[in-house]
């Protein structure tokens, strides 16, 4: 369904009935500057079309991923709108949480690539009722517009396989059992690795509203969802998504590796390490016995020991710590 | 013929066909009346009837938008009242009908002009549905139906 063209038939056709209603008002010997009440109905229901569902229909046409919050505090209340604050503080966390996940994909994660400005996700929804639009940047094709990435670029593959993931882990939730979809997805992307995968799901879960007043839910829709289905993501699939976190599992192979402290989620225990010589930084999964070590040592240099998953060059890629001490 | 409400489709829609489902007053708003909220945006709608009744010889409504739904994204009803040249003639003039609906009842009323299926039809703007995130893989020719009430 092309959505936008749909919704300016619609508002033509309520073009047409005003036009008709007009003729019809003369025909009767009335006067439509008089009978102005006549038509309020048609004006109200342009402003409608107009001003809030066109930025949805453009956003359903072009998005990769678009999301909509709902509850009873968006479109209600002394203001149509939510505080500003609130809605910077949403849009803030999507494009974080998109933007580290893409950071986590082996392409960017495991070379020596800059991100790029190129790299950036378009935005084809900002709207002040909480609905967000996200489309991958565009690519150049037999124009060779040198200010476009290629296709096979890898940082575009990354941020594709990134938009990707966060689809499909979205709609995991939906199920009882979601690493199970998860899993079947990424068999055969070696890409998608237990670090994009964890940041994944702590982009999905920080998505989901959680505590959050007068929002029950979000609906998510767009290219990267699975067979175009949308999801309405709540409470229930926040708890979901938090039990998944918790259970992800790495091989047994033994890494220590020393850099600096940088929290990510003290909820679902992960920080990352950053600054390692000669590498990018590494997702950690921590235990609750850490939990005041890690709050001292924000920004601080430690030592980290413990199973790892590594990428092809054998750099470890995400760590489950069991011991970490300061390192001066 | 009135019947009861059926149930929505997949959509959350009023099943189509018919395009049109006659229902009785004392059936509304049925499932569309669960919520406290739903309940309170029917009862404008019934107060706006009243007036119909008392001040027109308007025969039947429309009843649409997105109230008719499974949707929380709505505000009000919108409600369908066809002019006819007879109409008019009964009601003693278009100024019978010129009242602020929206002020005075918090109801959208659309006018329109006698239906002209040959040129365009008014009703197929109340069949079709408004772009929604919960709608994805649907049709081109995806409709809605909608309500028709005899007063």
């Amino acid at each position: 369904m092309n959505w936008t063209k749909h919704t300016l038939d619609k508002a033509r056709s309520v073009h047409s009935a005003i036009t008709d209603l007009l003729k019809f008002i003369s025909s009767e010997g009335g006067d439509p500057d008089e009978l102005v009440h006549l038509f309020e109905g048609h004006y109200a229901a342009l402003d409608d079309l107009y001003l809030d569902r066109m930025p949805i229909a453009v956003a359903l046409d072009e998005s990769d991923l678009v999301l909509r919050y709902v509850g009873p505090q968006i479109g209600e209340g002394p203001s149509p709108f939510p505080r500003f604050t609130r809605f910077h503080r949403i849009f803030g966390d999507i494009h974080k949480e998109m933007v580290r996940v893409a950071k986590t994909h082996p392409n960017y994660a495991c070379s020596d690539i800059d991100w790029r400005g190129d790299a950036d996700l378009r935005i084809t929804a900002a709207d002040l009722r909480l609905i967000f639009g996200f489309k991958l940047p565009a690519t150049y094709g037999s124009d060779s517009n040198r200010l476009r990435l290629g296709s096979s670029d890898p940082i575009f593959v990354a941020v594709k396989e990134s938009i990707e993931i966060l689809g499909v882990v979205a709609a995991s939730l939906q199920d009882e059992n979601p690493w199970e979809i998860i899993q079947a997805f990424a068999k055969g992307r070696p890409a998608l690795d237990v670090a994009v995968v964890d940041a994944a799901l702590h982009a999905v879960r920080r998505i989901i509203p959680h505590n959050e007043r007068g929002i029950d839910c979000v609906e998510i829709g767009g290219l990267a969802v699975p067979h175009g289905r949308s999801l309405e993501l709540g409470e229930d699939h926040w708890l979901r998504a938090t039990v998944a976190i918790a259970g992800i599992e790495v091989p047994n192979e033994q890494v220590d590796v020393v850099g600096t402290l940088c929290p990510i989620d003290p909820g679902t225990l992960r920080f990352e390490l950053r600054g390692i010589d000669g590498l990018r930084p590494i997702r950690c999964k921590y235990r609750k016995e850490h939990a005041d070590f890690v709050k001292s040592h924000r920004r601080k240099k430690v030592q980290v020991s413990g199973r790892a998953e590594f990428d092809i060059k054998h750099n470890p890629r995400f760590v489950v710590v069991e011991t970490i001490t300061p390192k001066s | 013929m009135c019947v009861p409400l059926p149930s929505l489709n997949e959509y959350g829609f009023l099943p189509v066909p018919p395009i049109i489902h006659d229902v009785r007053l004392e059936d509304m708003p049925g499932c569309f009346g669960l919520r406290p909220r739903r309940r309170e945006i029917w009862s404008n709608c019934l107060s706006f009837i009243e007036w119909l009744r008392a001040n027109t010889p308007v025969t039947e409504i429309f009843v649409d938008g997105r109230f008719l739904s499974s949707s929380d994204d709505f505000s009000e009803v919108e409600m369908g009242i066809e002019l006819t040249p007879e109409l008019v003639r009964s009601a003693g003039g278009l100024d019978r009908f010129n009242v602020p609906s929206w002020d005075e009842f918090g109801v959208r009323v659309r006018y329109f002009a006698p239906d002209q299926p040959d040129l365009h039809n008014f009703h197929r703007a109340f069949s079709t549905p408004d772009p929604e995130i919960r709608l994805p893989n649907s049709s081109e020719g995806l409709l809605k139906g909608y309500i028709r009430i005899a007063l």
